[in-house]
């Protein structure tokens, strides 16, 4: 396989799937910070270090 | 709510998360993927087009975080330009709604001739066009002037679109989109050979990759739109970041997948297909989309026209009504002539604000080419974004505290620091592409400069949130250069012991003092109306000054501000002040602060020296120790003490400043280099200082039980950010809050983070 076809589908899969991850993590904190009434940046900030 | 006797009025919250998430989705595909799609592959060939939207969609996930974070801490209409007046002030507010202004007119032109470039390829395609097909640019031209003036007229009836209706129309055109994607796909599995259609993937070199990911751009700029819907959005701390990121997610997507279909929508060797596939859709450049697609499945050309009609069209109309809001609020904030926000009697709209958008889309669909007016819109929205950025970034490090968040993004601020590189890159590479949107958009920028420094400044109307001075006394003229310390006075009562411990800093400084007194005013009073507030901490101010008004050169400001912390580092900033002194009563209230929710954000943001006096009345110090493990702050706790020591020659009584270090397994620290440093830097002698090791395991314990034949504990603040000592508090914190002794504790200055912090 030509080599610039490999570096492209490695970049596209790397883009999406890091675009996906991001989506997803943002819904998951978003709803986190909903259902625990969080508010407050230093306690959001705890909570994302936490995991 | 009623406010000063009128009634103030707020609008119904009926957008969802549906409503919303569509609306930026119709923002985003309006013209980019249409005139975009068919450039790129002439510029970057078959690979390069996807690779475009691809890393397109990356780069603009970043910038989505921030529009997110500021849209769940800020949920108001305004966009951009309310972040800009929270983050930076006026002027910089000034600068973002007037490339906000520019920027969706430019869009709009866009939209304007996507429509009549797709329209009129249908009408061609037909056999209806007659002799105006051997004009066809001018045709488009005219097509683009005449529907921007149509929709022109539809703004100024006051018939916008709706959030609710326009979300069908964009769930259709997306829909359509996606089909074309799948059916690409489809293709390729029923006739792999299409796939050599990717061949060569890269025929004019990885170079142009970043010029097509620069006009292309305008396909991501749908983060406004919903920021705007801030006022109208249910829920809109979890909507309006929810709805930012999924329709990114959402457009990427598509346009990946349509980029797909695209190139391999078209059979090489084909009728009509003399060269490489990739040559012959980017040789049609903006109507290559329109080209391919029409080989790809029937009655393609008849659902793409639809399509585009519907796209460019609820865009045009949108974008048309964002620039007139942006341009109403200038004049409304009377920014530009308030003539600017004149309200039709009749249609309830803003008619000249109107007006003056009409002319900008209608110049430049009339002058520019199409590229240039794609790559013109891209390069606004790019200024815009970097200034969204860098507003996520200034308003995390100075107002977190005081704001209450929906989302935060991770990675702070490299996600940002990284979208403002790639936009930077993007925005210079466009050059080589478009020389217009370069000359444009910077001189559009350079014009609104020049409009505010010299019309806006003085009359634009004070915000609330600005700090205001009251009064602001200087007593005697230091000299610019002389060392400045600044003394936050909050409480009367313990002012005096503060200023007492000041004289003796300031003494060996030589410095000049600046008495700073910050009145918190509450949210629902204006800070014009705050004088009931003042009158205990000028008390304090006087009892100062009296005592070191005969002794330093002092000046003196009271202030009002809804923050006390942000309002005494807009104090540093602005007096550039070296070092800085409070008092600390000993414990906080609230958990998640080590000193509390006003001394923490002074010692993270302050780009100066600190220190921070706990329990130090007015003693004399005879013998004082300086726990010390080697982190930057320890000189200068060392040079404190040792200005803080009262050296009394016929006293019984001996001086010492003993520099404890405890050993433990992961530090190693040679004291007598640090110690030698020092002396001779202090200029002090020998006797003064003692150094002592301890191994222990314990190291809060050790000093806390070494304390106890002491005076006074100065030791240096840790490096770490506060968030860290939150989750494990740091030995130096622990000390101040545990110690019986009374505490000073030090920061001092750190080279490119200090600086960073003046800016930021």
């Amino acid at each position: 396989m030509d080599i610039d076809i490999l570096i492209g589908i490695l970049l596209v899969v790397f883009s999406l799937g890091i675009l996906t991850y991001m989506v997803l993590w943002a819904r998951w904190i978003i709803n986190r910070i909903a259902s625990k009434g969080l508010g407050s940046a230093r306690k959001i900030i705890k909570e994302i270090r936490n995991g | 709510m009623a406010k000063n006797g009128n009634i103030s009025s707020e609008l119904s919250r009926e957008l969802s998360l549906f409503h919303i998430t569509m609306m930026g989705i119709g923002m985003m595909i309006g013209a980019g993927v249409f005139l975009g799609v068919g450039n790129a592959i002439y510029h970057a060939g078959p690979g390069g087009v996807v690779l475009t939207f691809a890393l397109n969609g990356l780069i603009a996930v970043f910038t989505a975080m921030s529009y997110a974070e500021l849209s769940s801490a800020i949920p108001r209409a305004g966009g951009a330009y309310n972040f800009a007046r929270i983050g930076f002030g006026r002027s910089t507010s000034f600068v973002a709604g007037w490339m906000e202004w520019f920027a969706s007119s430019v869009a709009g032109s866009a939209y304007a001739i996507t429509f009549s470039i797709y329209v009129l390829r249908y009408v061609k395609g037909l056999g209806l066009l007659g002799p105006l097909a051997d004009h066809l640019y001018i045709s488009e031209k005219v097509l683009a002037v005449l529907i921007a003036i149509i929709f022109i007229y539809i703004n100024y009836r006051g018939a916008s679109e709706t959030g609710k209706i326009g979300a069908i129309i964009t769930l259709g055109q997306t829909l359509f989109l996606l089909l074309i994607g799948v059916v690409g796909v489809y293709v390729a599995f029923k006739d792999p050979s299409r796939l050599q259609n990717f061949q060569p993937f890269m025929p004019k070199g990885w170079g142009r990759l970043l010029v097509t990911m620069g006009f292309t751009y305008v396909a991501f700029e749908g983060f406004e739109v919903i920021a705007q819907a801030g006022d109208e959005a249910i829920n809109p701390k979890q909507n309006l970041p929810k709805a930012m990121l999924y329709s990114v997610f959402v457009v990427t997507i598509t346009y990946v997948l349509v980029s797909i279909a695209t190139v391999l929508a078209v059979k090489a060797g084909s009728s009509g297909i003399d060269r490489p596939v990739w040559e012959w859709i980017g040789q049609h450049r903006e109507r290559g989309f329109g080209e391919a697609i029409g080989r790809l499945m029937p009655y393609a050309n008849l659902l793409l026209t639809l399509a585009v009609i519907f796209a460019a069209t609820s865009a045009l109309n949108a974008t048309i009504f964002s620039a007139t809001r942006a341009s109403y609020a200038l004049g409304r904030d009377h920014m530009l002539p308030p003539i600017l926000a004149k309200v039709s009697r009749k249609r309830k709209t803003p008619w000249v604000a109107l007006l003056a958008t009409g002319v900008i889309i209608i110049f430049v669909v009339v002058f520019l080419d199409t590229m240039d007016v794609a790559s013109s819109a891209s390069i606004m929205f790019l200024f815009l974004f970097f200034l969204v950025n860098v507003c996520v970034i200034r308003i995390r490090n100075n107002m977190a505290d005081e704001l209450e968040y929906g989302f935060m993004m991770p990675f702070f601020p490299f996600l940002p620091l990284i979208a403002i590189l790639c936009q930077t890159l993007l925005a210079i590479n466009l050059h080589s592409v478009s020389r217009a949107a370069w000359i444009i958009g910077p001189s559009w920028i350079i014009a609104g400069m020049a409009i505010y420094h010299f019309y806006s400044k003085s009359r634009a109307t004070a915000t609330e949130d600005e700090i205001q001075v009251i009064e602001d006394q200087i007593t005697l003229n230091g000299e610019d250069e002389a060392y400045r310390i600044m003394v936050a006075v909050a409480n009367p009562k313990n002012a005096l012991d503060l200023v007492k411990n000041t004289y003796k800093l300031a003494g060996a400084k030589n410095a000049r003092v600046d008495l700073i007194h910050m009145v918190p005013v509450p949210e629902q009073v204006p800070l014009q109306d705050a004088d009931r507030y003042m009158l205990e901490g000028k008390e304090a101010i006087v009892e100062m000054m009296l005592y070191l008004e005969p002794l330093f050169p002092v000046n003196t400001s009271i202030r009002y501000c809804r923050n006390i912390a942000r309002g005494i580092v807009s104090g540093v900033r602005e007096k550039k002040i070296d070092l800085m002194i409070m008092g600390w009563h000993g414990y906080t209230r609230k958990r998640e602060f080590s000193f509390g929710s006003t001394v923490d954000p002074i010692i993270e943001r302050s780009p100066c020296r600190i220190a921070i006096f706990r329990d130090c009345g007015n003693r004399k110090f005879h013998r004082i120790l300086v726990p010390i493990a080697g982190g930057p702050n320890c000189g200068f706790a060392l040079e404190v003490a040792s200005i803080l020591i009262e050296a009394e020659p016929d006293s019984e009584v001996s001086t010492l400043i003993e520099i404890l270090h405890i050993q433990n397994r992961s530090v190693a620290f040679n004291l007598d280099d640090f110690l030698e440093m020092h002396k001779n830097r202090l200029q002090r002698s020998t006797d003064f200082f003692q150094s002592k090791t301890i191994v222990a395991d314990n190291v809060l314990e050790t000093i806390l039980r070494e304390s106890a034949l002491f005076d006074l504990i100065v030791i240096g603040a840790t490096q770490e950010p506060f968030i860290h000592q939150f989750l494990r508090p740091s030995i130096p914190e622990m000390v101040a809050q545990k110690s019986r002794k009374p505490v000073v504790m030090v920061k001092d200055v750190l080279g490119l983070r200090s600086v960073l912090k003046r800016w930021f």
